[in-house]
This record gives structure tokens, sequence and C-alpha cells, in this order.
């Protein structure tokens, strides 16, 4: 019975904390009291770099870096993983969730999370969420085979269609082949404008996954203490918290495998615009046609405004 | 005496002979009533509805043919802001007397007025005849039959 109250007060303090680093402590305290250890655990991160996770988290950013008009200059790739560039290496314990290492061409260093080095563990690849708006400028009537073009682009590459109108398109694109699909794209007019923003979600999905850890260890321990349960009350209650625990381990995998995806598909937003035609070269304002005068009184006052005032 | 009544009686018989020259025939469309006096028309005779049919006789001191007057107002008008509506039309009045058709469209407030002007010059070129006609555009398609009528019987 003491076993299952320091576990249902262990699984509910674990459950409110996305603290990695606070687990060890209320391990320590579980063996402490008897149960077998908890699996063994990536390590954990400080407090105060979790923290400023939850703050960037809360705030839908983690981390974003704009780089208008020079997408090439500062485009960002991923720190070299295991696996060949831009290839997607499976997330531990999500089986359908990738993590993506940047676009393709992932030679540079990638821009690295806003933490301290000394609280940052061994970083997995970086976790960015790419996007791209591209505006161009094509013939009147190539207006519309462009977006077509831009559609089967990614299609090819292996996406597919967000949106469209008559002047603009959204689609993903594999995250790998991001920059191979902007080198495409700005092909197909005269590119008058660019932006390229990546955001990183590294913190976010590391700290999701470390909560997802505890909630499973958590719930193996439940189910420990549901087997051990001595009367039908205590055993109420711990299939409670049980599916308590459950519940909040569904949501953060939903959660890690929308990360997933954003980070796999990048996107790309492009609007085209019809060039002008006919522009003259600005001047003066052409007079009006000068009329013809004549030395003759009734041939000035031909018209509609004589002819309908009926007053006179 | 005699010396002096006698040219002054001539020249009375010549002005009246060249009012005579002057003078024409309109007959004025069923629902049109005839305005009195204007110092521009000569004839003039509106619609209930606002639709006037108006006749100009002026002196020709340029002495210009047909083709003169008719481009020349036909050109006034359009710098002025009106519209061609179609091609001059070749007209004869009642008497014979050729004639050349310019139809004009304007835009007012708005409103699209129409504006019909009929050039009638006389052999030798002493008179000049302005058939004109105006109105809404909507109620000048409707009276466009009558006005076409009174246009048509006017003589010189």
């Amino acid at each position: 019975m003491v076993w299952v109250w320091m576990g249902l007060a262990a699984t509910a303090w674990s459950g409110c904390s996305a603290s990695s680093g606070a687990y060890p402590r209320a391990e320590m305290a579980m063996q402490a009291s008897g149960p077998p250890p908890a699996p063994a655990m990536e390590p954990a991160a400080s407090v105060s770099s979790v923290s400023s996770v939850e703050e960037g988290a809360s705030t839908g950013e983690s981390e974003r870096a704009d780089v208008s008009e020079q997408p090439e200059a500062r485009a960002p790739s991923a720190a070299p993983a295991p696996q060949a560039p831009g290839r997607a290496a499976p997330v531990r314990n999500l089986p359908g969730v990738t993590r993506a290492t940047g676009p393709a061409g992932n030679t540079g260093q990638p821009p690295q999370p806003a933490q301290p080095a000394a609280t940052t563990p061994a970083a997995p690849s970086a976790m960015l969420i790419y996007t791209a708006d591209i505006e161009l400028q094509t013939a009147r009537e190539a207006v519309t085979p462009t977006i077509d073009r831009v559609i089967e682009t990614a299609t090819a590459m292996g996406g597919y269609l967000l949106r469209r109108t008559d002047t603009s398109v959204q689609v993903r694109v594999p995250s790998a082949r991001f920059r191979e699909s902007l080198r495409t794209v700005e092909e197909f007019g005269e590119v008058l404008h660019r932006s390229v923003a990546a955001q990183d979600v590294s913190e976010e999905y590391r700290d999701l996954e470390v909560r997802l850890q505890n909630l499973r260890a958590v719930r193996r321990r439940l189910e420990e203490f549901l087997a051990r349960a001595g009367s039908m009350a205590d055993a109420l209650q711990v299939e409670r918290e049980l599916e308590r625990v459950t519940r909040e381990i569904d949501t953060l995998e939903g959660r890690l495998r929308f990360l997933g995806a954003r980070v796999a598909f990048s996107l790309v937003t492009v609007n085209v615009r019809a060039r002008p035609e006919g522009v003259i070269a600005a001047g003066p304002p052409i007079p009006p046609r000068r009329a013809i005068d004549l030395p003759v009184e009734w041939f000035r006052r031909v018209g509609l405004e004589r002819l309908l005032d009926t007053r006179e | 005496m005699n010396r002096h009544v006698l040219p002054m009686i001539l020249m009375m018989a010549l002005g009246a002979s060249a009012e005579g020259c002057a003078s024409f025939h309109m007959n004025t469309p069923a629902g049109f009533a005839e305005l009195g006096d204007n110092d521009d028309f000569a004839y003039r005779a509106t619609n209930a509805e606002g639709v006037v049919v108006a006749v100009r006789s002026e002196r020709n001191p340029l002495r210009g043919n047909l083709e003169f007057w008719a481009g020349a107002v036909s050109e006034r008008l359009r710098a002025q802001g009106y519209t061609a509506d179609g091609a001059p039309r070749p007209v004869q009045n009642a008497s014979g007397l050729a004639g050349t058709q310019l139809r004009f469209a304007r835009e007012s407030n708005g409103r699209t007025l129409r504006y019909w002007v009929t050039v009638f010059v006389r052999e030798g070129g002493g008179r000049v005849y302005l058939v004109e006609a105006g109105g809404d555009r909507e109620v000048f398609d409707r009276a466009t039959p009558a006005v076409e009528r009174a246009i048509a019987g006017f003589s010189t």
C-alpha cells in the first residue's frame, strides 16, 4: 500500500513536470522505497534550460531565423549526422516519426539551439521547420502554367499541394529536397522577393521525448502496482491514475508526430505576379486633342448643353 | 425721291427673298410640344421625358459644303468628349436635299445621353441646317421612331 501511494505521488509529480532534470530525484525516491529502478534515461537537460524551452514552446516559437533575401547564404543545415546528408533518422520509441537532418547538402554547421553548451547533452540532429516565400514575375499568360509547374515540381520531389489560388500556390516538399526545390522554382520566373526561415524545435522535441519516456516509465510502474493491488479500492485508484497517464502519453505522442511531420516537409509559398505590359516611360501628360474652332458663333454652341436646356 | 424709293423697295424685296430661302418645314413629332423662340434654334420641341428635337438654321459665312460642316461638327464634338455611335450616315430630306447624320453618345453624371446631328447645306453654300435630337439614352431609344420620322419630314 505504501508503494502504491508513493507511486501515485511520483506519478502525479512527474506528470505535471516537464523537467527531465527533476526526474532522477523522483527515481531516487522510488529506489529508496524499494521499487525496481526505472529504465535507463537519456541524459537530462538542466532545469534552467528546460524552462527556457517551455517559454519558447508556450509562444509557439522556439527559435526562428529569418534569412530574407539571402536564403542561400544563411539557409540552415543540420549537424553532421550519422546518416547520409538529408536522410531522416527514426525517433526512438515513436515509429513513423522521423528526425530530419536538414535540407539537402548538409555540409555546413547548423544553427545551434540557444542553450549553454554546459547544460546541453550530446545534441541529436537539429529539428528544423523550414518555410520559404518566393515572389515571381512572369508574363501574364504564364502565371497559371507557372503555378502548375510549381505543383508538378513539388509532387515529383515527393511533396504535395497544400493550397492554390489564381496567383499563388503553397506546397510542402521533403525537407531533404528543400533547397533543390527552391532553386528549381526560382527558374520559373523573375524572382522579385524571397525569404527563407527556419524554426528550431529541437528543444521542444527533446523535452517532449523526455516527458514521454518518464510517463511511460510511470505507466509501467502503475501497471505493476495494479498487479499487486491488495484491495479493490486500491486497484480502482491506480486504474484511474493509469488512465490519466495514458491520455497524457497519447497527447505527447501526437505533438511529437506533428512536429516530426513539420520537420520532414518544408513549406514553400510561391506568389506569381504578371509582368506589367505596355508600360510607357513616365513623361508629361499628353495634352487633349485640340478642338477645331471657327470664326462662326453658332458653331461653338453646337452640343447637348444648348439643345437640352429647355428653360430658355 | 423716286430715285431713292426704288432701290429701297428692291432691297426689301431681296431681303424677303433671302429670308424665304432660310425657311424650312418641320413636323412636330407625336407626343412632342413645340417650345418658344430661342437664340440658338429656329425650331425646338420636346416630349414629356425630355427628348428634344431642334433645328438650327444658320448663315454659312465660310461657304463650306456638306463635307466641311459635317466634318467640322464631328471633330468639335469628339474633342468635347462625345463618342461616335457608328459611322456618319448619308440622308436625304423630304425636299431631296442631301445631308449627313452624325450619331453620338456622351456620359454625363453616370448616365449615357444620345445626340444626333443631321447636317444639311443648301446648294451654293448659302445656309447650313442642323437638325439636332438628344436625350437620356433610355427615353431617347423609345422616342427614336418619332425622331426619325421628324427628321425624314424636314424640308427646306
